[in-house]
């Protein structure tokens, strides 16, 4: 699974949900409750644990999603295995050195020499697998392991211009020298 | 008097004038700009050929556009319901309509004259590196017509804050804040009131930040040597347009507040939930906005994590409150189902169910691979087309089908059907495209993503086809009542009192 | 305040500010000058206006209509003296000096006090939002610009003037955001629109 089809699932989910309780009371709303002070007070009653049970899950889900912090700290070393330097440009990438490790964690050094880029990273199938800002004036740091080597995509996810569509790069991914692949 | 249509919502002729002249402009741009979005998912699906600037000049007029234009439709709503509380100039409705007009006519002209395609977002300092397709000129033509615009808002809000407070006291008795901990709530105090009031104070704010965001732009534009801190107006544009938008929903749910209790025959009033719902709302939709700034590492991590916590807990006044109190007052009510009814529950789906993957895109974890996709045109489409919308269209409905019988047709109904259907059709193609990383703003896809691209051209059309009908039937409504009555207290026969 | 001692004050107050110890003293930072010198002035011009005999205000009511004259002569000179340039020029040159010392109380000041009461709530609101963009975009200008943007003053002196005026943008919007959410209701009541405006709905 990834992440990707994780979003999808819980949307189709909840969307889902939300269409089966729209559903529900709309086949029922023909009918006439002959008390209807009582519908709203049961209705109000049962507001309450849905109330409860939502700020768990909610809690739930923020600790979880939030625990392991998922953009690297921005201020101190690292220590990656490998430092890449990332700078947009109104319409194309440097990506300074080439060629990227497979299985360490490589840092990426990301900034604009003129306006807001995305740079993302896809991969073989076209999947995007991690993103960050370009932004003039500002680096951000971003951390990722490839896992496999081989050719991946490097596309513009901010607005830049008449040429945005266009703006794409590849990175080379190589096996470290000592793993067998 | 009836309850559909009580007498002190009745139009004077020139009351009646102004709002047929925010209804049909609103409803004639929605489907022009709606034709530009058909172009371009037409043109990202390879079945028609428009270059690249066209397709970005089609872009940012149609995200403008719609922006500016949904504001403007629920404005009309807030005006129409609040004015029976409180006290509004007619004149200060108009001046925000006349400037709308002029900022609409700025914004038009920078686009499709001097060619600037920036997005609406016009991030700096996009609009002033224009790599030579457009002019300084042009990007700020187009600034100047969004401060146009917003000194029209101000206006509007700046009357309706005095009303409030003549009828009120201040502002913070308006919201109910008064009853928060205890006390005995005022059953009829209005609930346009409440929710008029928190737009008030928030979009005033909004407002501000864009004043003073795009004010600082345009002296950049002229004078370069005062450079500005990009992530700076990041925030700030984020800050306003965030709320901009949001508070379109918030005037708009004014006309769900007080028309579905009309057909459902059950009253719908406010309550402490009610109140603190709005409350929370009021601080949330101001503190909301880093969710848009998620992947921008350098941001302050304790305000990318208040996005996320805050960006779940908006969902739970519009879930919890607004469409659970709907479903609430239509459960077993003897529904009666005409068109405003059918589609006010359409807009409470629309609603609730946008913000789902709207909040799950609102997690970090999430935003690092759907930022920037389809799925972010994706869910804020799924709450204006199908949430928004419908509650502009269901007032329209309901004011139009004071004065014509001839609105509740089998026509209409199945409209709406083939909106609902090809509306989701049409969000879920976004959805999809994010799914499989499809990128937004993109002139030319891979082939990979065609599919997405022409089932949801298809799509687009059916909407506009519901929507084109929508709009001729209601414009002819509301022309007709116009020139043939004085008034619209009169009740058509064919509706029970 | 007794309309007598109103006058006297507003003649006291330039007088005392033009006296050389004060006045070095006030003009040798931009942030003094700015924003405790050039307000105290409008103060002035505010207590001369409340000075005047009633007769007075009222012969200049029918030119001031909704207090718009006013409004638009208060904009420009406000406008005039928030230039750098302006406030360079009333540091070397006497003649600028004296004429800071004599349109901002007859210009600002004065215009201000007797408009702000004929004013109706829509245009103080629009005046206030106004002022406090004003005071958000001027103190972010001051604190991005690369140069000095007077001779007279140093960059770092500019740049405190940038805080102090995001600090007064931030507390003026405290106090109307407080005044407006919990202000007693008869300050709003108060606050009256020209009247016959409005259609006449019962509320």
């Amino acid at each position: 699974m990834t992440m990707q089809n994780d979003a999808w699932v819980i949307s189709l989910v909840g969307i889902g949900l939300v269409a089966l309780l729209f559903i529900y009371v709309i086949a029922q709303a023909g009918k006439i409750a002959p008390d209807p002070a009582g519908v709203q007070k049961k209705a109000y009653a049962l507001r309450r644990p849905l109330f409860w049970a939502l700020i768990v899950l909610g809690i739930g889900v923020a600790y979880g999603t939030l625990r392991t912090f998922p953009i690297p700290k921005q201020q101190g070393a690292l220590h990656p295995a490998q430092t890449v330097q990332v700078i947009a440009h109104q319409w194309s990438w440097e990506i300074t050195p080439a060629p990227i490790q497979a299985g360490v964690p490589i840092e990426f050094d990301v900034t604009s020499a003129d306006v807001n880029h995305g740079f993302a990273i896809f991969d073989a199938h076209d999947r995007l697998l991690t993103q960050t800002q370009a932004m003039p004036g500002y680096t951000n740091r971003l951390i990722y392991t490839f896992a496999q080597p081989g050719t991946y995509r490097v596309l513009c996810l901010e607005y830049c211009g008449v040429a945005h569509y266009g703006m794409m790069d590849e990175l080379h991914v190589v096996a470290r020298k000592g793993d067998r692949q | 008097m009836s309850a559909l249509y009580p007498q002190t919502e009745a139009l004077s002729s020139r009351e009646r004038a102004v709002l047929n002249l925010y209804a049909i402009s609103a409803l004639a741009v929605f489907l022009l700009l709606m034709l530009f979005g058909l172009a371009m998912r037409a043109a990202q699906g390879r079945w028609i050929n428009i270059s690249p600037q066209v397709f970005y000049q089609l872009m940012t007029a149609h995200g403008a556009g719609m922006v500016g234009t949904v504001g403007l439709a629920s404005s009309a709503i807030m005006w129409f319901f609040l004015r029976k509380y409180v006290r509004l100039s007619t004149a200060m409705f108009v001046a925000n309509y006349l400037l709308f007009l002029l900022g609409a006519v700025l914004i038009l002209a920078a686009v499709f004259i001097g060619g600037f395609g920036g997005a609406w977002t016009f991030l700096y300092p996009l609009p002033v590196h224009t790599m030579g397709i457009w002019s300084i000129n042009a990007a700020a033509v187009f600034m100047l017509g969004y401060l146009v615009i917003g000194v029209g808002f101000l206006l509007f809000y700046l009357d309706a804050m005095l009303a409030v407070m003549r009828v009120y006291g201040n502002l913070g008795r308006a919201l109910g804040w008064q009853w928060l901990f205890g006390g005995t709530i005022d059953k009829s105090h209005p609930t346009t009131v409440v929710a008029s009031t928190m737009v008030i104070i928030v979009n005033t704010l909004g407002i501000l930040g864009g004043a003073v965001v795009l004010v600082m732009c345009l002296v950049n534009a002229y004078v370069p040597r005062f450079p500005l801190d990009a992530l700076l107006v990041k925030n700030l544009i984020y800050f306003f347009g965030h709320v901009f938008v949001n508070c379109s929903i918030y005037m708009a749910v004014i006309g769900v507040y007080e028309l579905l209790p009309r057909y459902s025959g059950r009253p719908w009033g406010v309550s402490r939930p009610f109140l603190w719902a709005w409350a929370a709302s009021t601080v949330m939709v101001l503190i909301v906005y880093p969710h848009h700034l998620m992947m921008d590492y350098v941001m302050p991590h304790w305000m990318l994590v208040t996005g996320q916590i805050i960006s779940y807990t908006s969902g739970l006044p519009v879930f919890l409150v607004t469409a659970y109190g709907a479903l609430t007052n239509v459960y077993r009510s003897g529904m009666r189902w005409r068109m405003p009814a059918m589609l006010i529950v359409l807009s409470m789906f629309g609603w609730a169910a946008g913000i789902v993957p709207a909040i799950v895109d609102g997690t970090i974890a999430v935003n690092v691979v759907m930022h920037n996709t389809m799925w972010v045109p994706g869910h804020f489409h799924f709450y204006l087309l199908l949430g928004v919308l419908p509650m502009v269209l269901a007032f329209l409905y309901h004011v139009a089908g004071g004065s014509s019988r001839s609105l509740e047709t089998a026509g209409d109904r199945l409209s709406l059907a083939v909106y609902l259907i090809a509306g989701l059709a049409f969000v879920g193609m976004f959805l999809a495209g994010g799914r499989a990383s499809e990128p937004r703003r993109y002139a030319v896809h891979f082939a990979e993503w065609l599919p997405y691209d022409r089932a949801a051209s298809i799509a687009a059309a059916l909407v506009i086809a519901a929507m084109l009908l929508f709009a001729i039937r209601i414009s002819g409504a509301l022309l007709k009542a116009g020139s043939g009555e004085k008034g619209s207290g009169e009740v058509p026969a064919h509706l029970p009192g | 305040m007794k309309r007598a001692h109103a006058g006297l004050a507003a003649g006291l107050l330039p007088v005392l500010l033009a006296a050389p110890p004060l006045q070095r003293m006030l003009e040798a930072s931009m942030t003094a000058q700015m924003l405790v010198q050039i307000p105290l002035l409008a103060i002035a011009g505010m207590l001369l206006g409340k000075s005047l005999p009633e007769s007075a205000a009222n012969r200049i009511q029918p030119w001031n209509r909704g207090g718009a004259t006013g409004l638009i002569v208060v904009t420009f000179a406000s406008a005039c003296w928030m230039l750098p340039l302006s406030l360079d020029a009333a540091v070397v040159s006497p003649a600028a000096d004296l004429a800071k010392f004599l349109t901002i109380p007859l210009l600002i000041g004065l215009p201000l006090a007797s408009s702000w009461p004929r004013m109706s709530f829509v245009l103080r609101g629009v005046l206030l939002f106004e002022a406090l963009a004003t005071l958000f975009r001027m103190g972010w200008l001051y604190l991005i610009s690369p140069v000095r943007l007077c001779n007279s003053y140093g960059l770092s002196d500019q740049q405190r003037l940038g805080e102090w005026l995001l600090m007064a943008g931030t507390a003026l919007l405290l106090c109307i955001a407080w005044q407006l959410l919990w202000g007693s209701p008869k300050a709003a009541a108060g606050a009256a629109g020209p009247p016959g405006l409005r259609a006449g709905r019962p509320a």
